[in-house]
């Protein structure tokens, strides 16, 4: 399953604050080209394409890829770039290495090859936003305005802040829908002095209503932060890597906010 | 060097070489250093012209660019600028503008009428200084005109470099960009027709000419080419038809421009802004021409302005003066005027600054009023090189300084999602009911009630909040649907629409409430089902909703109201809560031709009267208000509908039929609170 690449595209790019003509002029393509491609009428770039396009939006280019290609081919694609890595995994393989030899390769790989450069930040994880206090399973909505509004009774701390943070919301979702497809939607709203938040809503019955790839939403995630900053885009973009991964399909069946928040840890990987 | 170039065709192709390189070269650098490319456009243009190569290398200069050889140059860059003045049009989105309209349009007339003003004046002076021979009149009206100008292209460029496209800030740069351009530009089409007829009477011939001209394009060519795009709309590929169209559309309007005897440039930009900006048609279009416009035609308009420029002329003490005289001048108007203006529709200082800023950056557009100004006659080298001077440094000076008064972080804050948001949908009219329902089996009774108090098109939201630690049973496809169905089902009966909503809840009076604050329905309809026990009539959620949601409240007890209510009965004092009653009572009789009977007191009648209007004579108004009558009356009624300042406990304590406590709007109520 993939999301799909176009509008989540221009859902960041908008974020990020880039013009059309802008974005297309930095990755050398043209704007028509890019709005084609944004709206879907045209297939997914290249995969040099999109690297150019995460280093024009300074996102880290995987992410990117996993958005485009989908989990597996992304990797698949870094495989076959890196001839090495492949015979390393299948030593892994051969001697059937477990979760704990491979956390401790980690560690050893943490602690002598530091990550260079924009990869030295920590990658952006959901699980430091979700605590089982924000997360409501199974609800029933008709459309993402009624999301969007039972989002905000575990968002908001008072009547006040509900009201200027649903408006806020919507407001932002009418300029580029959050819609990423993969049955996921992420309505975002930037509200300066206030800790990041973010409330994740599983449905019990999809919401049928207009997505880039024809599939209705089952999952919201629906986030406040306080700047639109480039940690900010990174979470977006890894809300659209786990839609990729299967997010929708993985919450599905949780029954309780705990169930939920191990089911999505499991995707929930850097 | 004779036989590398020895006919003009061949030269025409060196000096064509020549200059696009050198364009492409010196644009990269220019990139490098955080400046825009226009910079080194001109800079480059400069450097071919007689101050640099002219000078160092004259007999390059004379092979390349003899005197007589720039005619085709200069029509070929003619061509070049009336291409890219139409792709500006092509840029300028009317949508832009709205929404700060008033602020937009302050600033964008303080930012050309001060240059403009400040403009003309020290044209005066600067003549003296140059001791020119040109005409003071015009030359002070071209001077000034020429300051009044902001380059929108240049701008949108540093703009995108600072990341500021998407705050507020940015767009209110565009905006007062977009509309100074036009502002200006029709400035300059007065200017020029003043300066190319022979007195006022031409002048104001001209004028009107050019009033009919852009009535003409913007209500006749303009509908006419929304139907040339709805028809070429689906892909998103221009045929060579239409690309033919565009550029004759923008070379004929340049060219009745110019008959009427305003500037050809003025004619190719109407063009492009008329051009319909939906489906990125306009996108597509200009990423047709512009890459051939950019990097062929407008290097060699930089070239022509270079060429007429000699910055040696710059160099004795008075020009020197009266070059430092126009710069500053130039800021002053263009910045000052813009800051003071912002500082009046309430930007804080620095945005104000910034703005000023941004404002002052001229650059393309620039250019080519002052090369109008040349051809017509009316600067001279002198004037125009220190001209050309003014605006290499106050381009160059936007950058920097931006990013001194307005650093990144400003910017972030002050992003577009900051500014005081849209208010929600606050239309409580009858559209809406949000109906709360608690058990599977009082679903279609609420639903049944919700329905009666609404209209034709009302929606009914069927809210059901869960208990947040249930653990919901899998083997149900989902606990909601469960309870929601037989309420979904009744309002399929029924003819109503009912859509569900549900989620788990800590406070389930909190989060209906809530719900209410955003959904805006007329009533919040909840449901008393627990028997009443003690003195606490309305425990728990019921009593938080009534004491905190805003809409109107409707409790229903149902006391085996089994079809719709044929009799209802409205015990009425006169209070909020009992209008309120009534309204809806009213409205419940209205949508089954029930029967009501409402007892007054004397005093009141008339309200009631007054409340039921037009439904007055479906109702019967009795004069009795004491309890015993209510009592007895109501052993009649399948319905009551009361006031929650009734004191309703006695009417369920005892024996009677279901009940519809009413409570007002919060925004009806008189200030004193409501006791329960």
């Amino acid at each position: 399953m993939t999301t799909h690449f176009g509008a989540t595209l221009r859902m960041l790019r908008i974020d990020a604050g880039l013009g059309l003509g802008e974005l297309a002029e930095r990755i050398g393509v043209s704007s028509a080209y890019l709005s084609r491609v944004e709206h879907g009428h045209d297939p997914v770039p290249t995969p040099d394409r999109v690297i150019a396009i995460a280093r024009a939006l300074e996102l880290p280019p995987i992410v990117l890829l996993e958005i485009a290609q989908g989990a597996g081919a992304a990797l698949a694609s870094y495989l076959e770039r890196v001839p090495e890595a492949s015979s390393l995994f299948l030593e892994m393989a051969t001697r059937e290495l477990g979760a704990a030899e491979i956390a401790r390769i980690k560690a050893f790989i943490d602690r002598t090859m530091p990550a260079r450069g924009a990869s030295r930040r920590k990658p952006a994880r959901l699980s430091e936003l979700l605590v089982p206090d924000r997360v409501l399973v199974r609800a029933v909505c008709s459309d993402i305005e009624d999301l969007v509004s039972v989002a905000s009774t575990r968002l908001a701390r008072d009547r006040a802040e509900a009201r200027s943070l649903v408006a806020k919301l919507l407001e932002r979702e009418e300029t580029a829908p959050s819609t990423m497809g993969a049955g996921v939607v992420a309505p975002h709203a930037i509200i300066s002095g206030q800790p990041s938040r973010a409330v994740l809503v599983t449905l019990a019955r999809p919401i049928k209503t207009r997505t880039p790839d024809g599939l209705p939403i089952q999952t919201g995630l629906i986030l406040v932060e306080p700047e639109a900053d480039r940690a900010h885009l990174e979470r977006l973009a890894h809300i659209a890597r786990l839609a990729a991964r299967g997010l929708a399909n993985t919450l599905e069946h949780a029954r309780t906010p705990d169930d939920a928040l191990r089911r999505l840890a499991t995707l929930d990987v850097s | 060097m004779g036989w590398l170039i020895d006919d003009p065709l061949s030269r025409f192709i060196a000096q064509l070489v020549i200059v696009v390189a050198l364009a492409r070269i010196l644009g990269r650098a220019a990139r490098k250093i955080g400046q825009p490319a226009v910079v080194a456009e001109i800079v480059g243009g400069i450097v071919l012209g007689p101050s640099i190569l002219g000078a160092l290398a004259p007999s390059v200069s004379n092979a390349l660019f003899p005197p007589g050889s720039l005619e085709p140059l200069a029509s070929v860059s003619q061509l070049g600028v009336l291409l890219f003045v139409f792709l500006v049009g092509l840029e300028v989105e009317p949508a832009m503008l709205r929404g700060r309209a008033r602020a937009t349009f302050a600033i964008a007339v303080a930012g050309i009428v001060a240059p403009f003003v400040l403009g003309a004046a020290v044209a005066v002076p600067v003549n003296e200084l140059v001791a020119s021979r040109m005409p003071t009149a015009e030359l002070a009206l071209f001077v000034g005109a020429a300051m009044a100008v902001t380059a929108f292209p240049v701008l949108a460029r540093i703009l995108g470099d600072h990341r500021l496209l998407r705050t507020r800030l940015g767009a209110l740069a565009i905006a007062c960009a977009a509309l100074e351009d036009v502002i200006a530009w029709c400035l300059l089409a007065f200017v020029i027709a003043f300066t190319r007829s022979d007195g006022l009477m031409q002048a104001a011939t001209t004028t009107v000419l050019a009033v009919v001209f852009v009535a003409t394009m913007l209500l006749v060519v303009r509908p006419l080419l929304e139907r040339l795009v709805d028809r070429n709309n689906a892909p998103l590929t221009l045929s060579n038809d239409v690309v033919a169209i565009a550029v004759l559309g923008a070379l004929g309007s340049a060219w009745i421009s110019d008959r009427i005897g305003i500037h050809l440039v003025f004619g190719a930009f109407l063009f492009g802004a008329i051009v319909p900006k939906r489906d990125s048609f306009a996108h597509a279009l200009a990423d047709k021409l512009e890459s051939i416009v950019v990097v062929v035609f407008l290097p060699l308009f930089f070239v022509v302005s270079g060429l007429r420029t000699h910055v040696g002329l710059v160099g004795s003490a008075t020009h020197a003066l009266a070059c430092a005289l126009i710069i500053g001048v130039a800021c002053l108007g263009k910045l000052g005027g813009t800051l003071v203006a912002a500082r009046a529709t309430g930007l804080r200082w620095r945005e104000a600054g910034a703005l000023g800023v941004l404002m002052n950056t001229r650059g393309l557009m620039e250019l080519i009023v002052l090369n109008v100004g040349f051809e017509l006659g009316v600067l001279d080298t002198a004037i125009f090189s220190m001209m050309i001077v003014m605006v290499l440094v106050t381009t160059m000076v936007t950058s920097p300084v931006l990013a001194r008064v307005y650093p990144a972080r400003d910017a972030i804050r002050d992003l577009v999602a900051d500014t005081p948001g849209p208010q929600l949908p606050t239309r409580a009219s009858e559209d809406r009911i949000l109906a709360c329902i608690s058990h599977p089996r009082v679903g279609p009774a609420m639903i049944a009630m919700a329905g009666s108090l609404g209209g034709e098109h009302t929606e009914i939201i069927a809210l059901h909040l869960t208990r947040d630690d249930e653990l919901l049973d899998v083997d149900k496809s989902s606990d909601a649907d469960h309870i929601l169905a037989p309420a979904l089902a009744r309002a399929d009966e029924l003819a109503l629409r009912a859509r569900a909503l549900s989620f788990a809840s800590r406070d389930p009076a909190e989060d209906i409430v809530r719900v209410a604050d955003v959904r805006a329905p007329d009533v919040v309809l909840l449901g008393l089902h627990k028997p009443v026990l003690g003195n606490d009539l309305f425990g728990g959620v019921v009593h938080g909703v009534l004491r905190d949601a805003d809409t109107q409240v409707a409790v229903f007890v149902d006391r085996g109201l089994s079809a719709l209510p044929a009799r209802l009965l409205v015990p009425f004092h006169g209070s909020d809560h009992d209008r309120a009653a009534l309204r809806l009572a009213a409205r419940i009789q209205r949508s089954h031709g029930a029967s009501l009977a409402v007892l007054v007191a004397p005093e009141v009648r008339a309200d009631a009267i007054a409340i039921l209007d037009r439904d007055r004579a479906c109702c019967e108004i009795v004069i009795a208000s004491t309890t015993d009558v209510i009592v007895r009356r109501a052993r009649d009624c399948d319905l009551i509908v009361v006031g929650i300042d009734r004191e309703p406990e006695h009417l369920i304590r005892e024996w009677s039929p279901s009940l519809l406590v009413v409570r007002a709007r919060s925004n009806e109520l008189a200030p004193a609170k409501v006791s329960r």
